[in-house]
């Protein structure tokens, strides 16, 4: 079976171009190395954060019909026990260790610039850093903090899709030096009970991923595609091995799922890469460049 | 006409508290309005609007009962409800138990007999013959013992000071109704309770080479596989399946669990 390996930059190729999206199960070294071995191409950790945090009390997550809604309120030791983690992971995993995305969240440009150095210090294959609002001023500082303080590891810049003006979002993430963007995270929502009246999450609002997500996600990323010239690494609601084709034609080099552990467990990476594969095949397609932002080609 | 049904995903439904039955000084059963199809051995969580949500065992279905501890804030809440309040709960979630064989010895220790009783019934209407083992630190602590009384089963019973039953860890009368089995690979334990109780059952398991399902325990949070909050590290004597790489030393109680089958 051909995996399709997919070149993110010229420093780094994934076996498949099927990955683990930031925060399911990116907190744990063993179930990093779990996810790695069910088929990931890559892995990304969950959000660190300069300090602990706790995280919201229960309830924090749910599935609402058409997607999940969660806040787990960013749940994480602090970017000094990333370490830990992933030395764990390396160790753990032995051979079938993959690359480790690492993923950070700061609110302001400067908190950035120092999880930036702290997180660089572990050597990961990418810093994927997490734009606070999607605003353009603000992710040309982010961007500068965050790839000035790199040490030359490739920087992504993950976004949220409540935005208006993609394209000039996306220019500024290019113009201040990061090499590829991730697009998308979930869109903020509300799930109310009626019987209640109350809002169901603890913290009154959340994040809605899953399938809800997808053609917001396809929207975005086409729109990237078509503004700049980096990488795209697509997130949103892929569950199939055809949501994952939808989002290579709609601009994206590499395909991230997390809702789909919980729709399926950690045995969806196989099955969506299976699918994939076989759609491939089917349609007479050889390898990635014939597909990858196939639905804007003119001819 | 035809029926438009939304999906509503997993969202909450309400039940009615029908009856409280005070199963000793910590310990209270809610006796539902409405019934809650589910297998034994599976979990609810269960949602107090502005309180909290938390997973508790299913201790009956029809009508869905759920029997608490009170250990702390929410549990403490959850004991002061009265018959008429409404509670909300998601659920049936996780894996249950399944039958096996022909000879079955549940073992709960404190509130870990909860999920038994329904167990014990199914397994008896199946036509399996079931003892059961509960243990507790004292008389006080024993829950469930005049239900399970009421079933055609053996009950043993085991307190740490002997106040009730034999005194001692539940797993000595186990190991003697084990050795007394006419048949040891028609047999399964079923245990649910705290963690040193289940490590001790799965090594006298291990001697005997029995079967067993185990119901772990942790702190769960999404309840859904997507936190990994929940996650434990399976003992050595499970064989992890060749469809769940990695999952031995990243297994999720809310997911891949509760229950745990080791052949
Ligand atoms: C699969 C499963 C089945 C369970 N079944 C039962 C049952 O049938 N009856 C019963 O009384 N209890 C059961 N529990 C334990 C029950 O969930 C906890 O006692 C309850 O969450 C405590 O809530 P609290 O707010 O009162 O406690 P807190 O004040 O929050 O803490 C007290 C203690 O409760 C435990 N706890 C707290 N939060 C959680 C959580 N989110 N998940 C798990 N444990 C927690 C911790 O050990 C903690 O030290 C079960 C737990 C699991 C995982
Ligand atoms: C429980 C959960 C936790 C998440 N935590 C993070 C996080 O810490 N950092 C981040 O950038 N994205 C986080 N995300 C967003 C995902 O990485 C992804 O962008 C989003 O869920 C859409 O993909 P999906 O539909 O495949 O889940 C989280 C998503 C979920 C469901
Ligand atoms: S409670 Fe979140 S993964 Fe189990």
């Amino acid at each position: 079976m051909n995996n399709y390996p997919c070149k993110l930059f010229d420093q780094l190729t994934l076996n498949t171009p099927l990955i683990l999206a930031s925060g399911v199960s990116g907190n744990s070294d063993s179930l990093l190395v779990r996810a790695a071995r069910s088929g990931a191409a890559a892995v990304t950790t969950k959000g660190f954060t300069l300090k602990y945090r706790k995280g919201a009390d229960n309830p924090v997550s749910t599935d609402w019909g058409c997607g999940l809604i969660t806040n787990l309120g960013l749940t994480n030791p602090g970017v000094d026990s990333m370490k830990y983690m992933l030395s764990a992971y390396v160790e753990k995993a032995g051979d079938e260790a993959v690359p480790v995305f690492a993923n950070i969240y700061a609110d302001t440009a400067e908190e950035f610039a120092e999880l930036t150095r702290k997180t660089a210090a572990l050597n990961p294959v990418l810093i994927e850093a997490d734009l606070p609002a999607p605003d353009e001023n603000l992710a040309s500082e982010v961007t500068r903090a965050v790839c000035e303080n790199a040490a030359g590891i490739p920087v992504s810049i993950k976004i949220s899709p409540d935005c208006c003006r993609i394209s000039r979002l996306a220019e500024a993430i290019r113009d201040g030096g990061a090499s590829a963007i991730t697009a998308v995270n979930p869109i903020p929502g509300m799930l109310i009970d009626a019987y209640a009246a109350k809002p169901f999450l603890s913290n009154g609002t959340g994040w809605i991923s899953g399938p809800a997500l997808k053609p917001i996600a396809l929207n975005v990323i086409g729109e990237l595609y078509q503004a700049v010239d980096l990488p795209i690494i697509g997130v949103g609601g892929v569950m199939s091995g055809l949501d994952m084709a939808e989002m290579l034609m709609a601009g994206a080099r590499c395909v991230g799922v997390g809702s789909a552990l919980y729709y399926e467990g950690y045995s969806a990476f196989s099955r969506i890469m299976n699918e994939f594969s076989a759609f491939m095949e089917s349609e007479g397609y050889r390898d990635l460049d014939e597909i990858v932002g196939k639905i804007w080609w003119k001819s | 006409m035809s029926e438009f049904r939304k999906n509503e995903g997993m969202r909450s439904q309400i039940f009615t508290v029908d009856q409280v039955r005070i199963e000793n000084e910590m310990t209270t059963s809610l006796i539902m309005r409405e019934p809650l199809q589910s297998e034994p051995g599976q979990f609810l969580l269960l949602w107090l609007p502005g309180i909290g949500e938390k997973p508790f065992s299913i201790a009956g279905i029809d009508p869905l009962v759920v029997t608490i501890a009170d250990v702390g804030k929410m549990t403490h809440e959850i004991h002061g409800l009265k018959p008429g309040d409404r509670v909300w709960v998601r659920g049936p979630l996780g894996r249950g138990y399944q039958a096996y064989g022909s000879e079955a010895l549940l073992v709960g220790g404190g509130y870990g007999a909860s999920p038994l009783l329904l167990l014990a019934e199914n397994l008896i209407s199946k036509g399996i013959n079931v003892q059961v083992f509960l243990g507790a630190r004292n008389k006080d602590l024993l829950i469930l013992t005049d239900q399970f009384k009421k079933l055609p089963l053996k009950l043993h019973l085991t307190t740490n000071d002997g106040s009730a039953g034999l005194q001692g860890f539940v797993t000595v009368p186990l190991e003697a109704a084990i050795q007394e089995l006419p048949d040891r690979n028609q047999a399964c334990v079923y245990a649910c309770g705290p963690k040193g109780m289940l490590l001790g059952i799965d090594a006298l398991c291990e001697k005997y080479r029995i079967a067993r399902q185990l119901s772990w325990e942790a702190v769960m949070r999404c309840g859904m596989g997507l936190c990994g909050n929940c996650r434990i590290e399976l003992p050595d004597t499970w064989q992890e399946p060749a469809d769940q790489p990695g999952s031995r030393r990243a297994w999720l109680v809310c997911r891949d669990g509760p229950t745990m089958f080791t052949q």
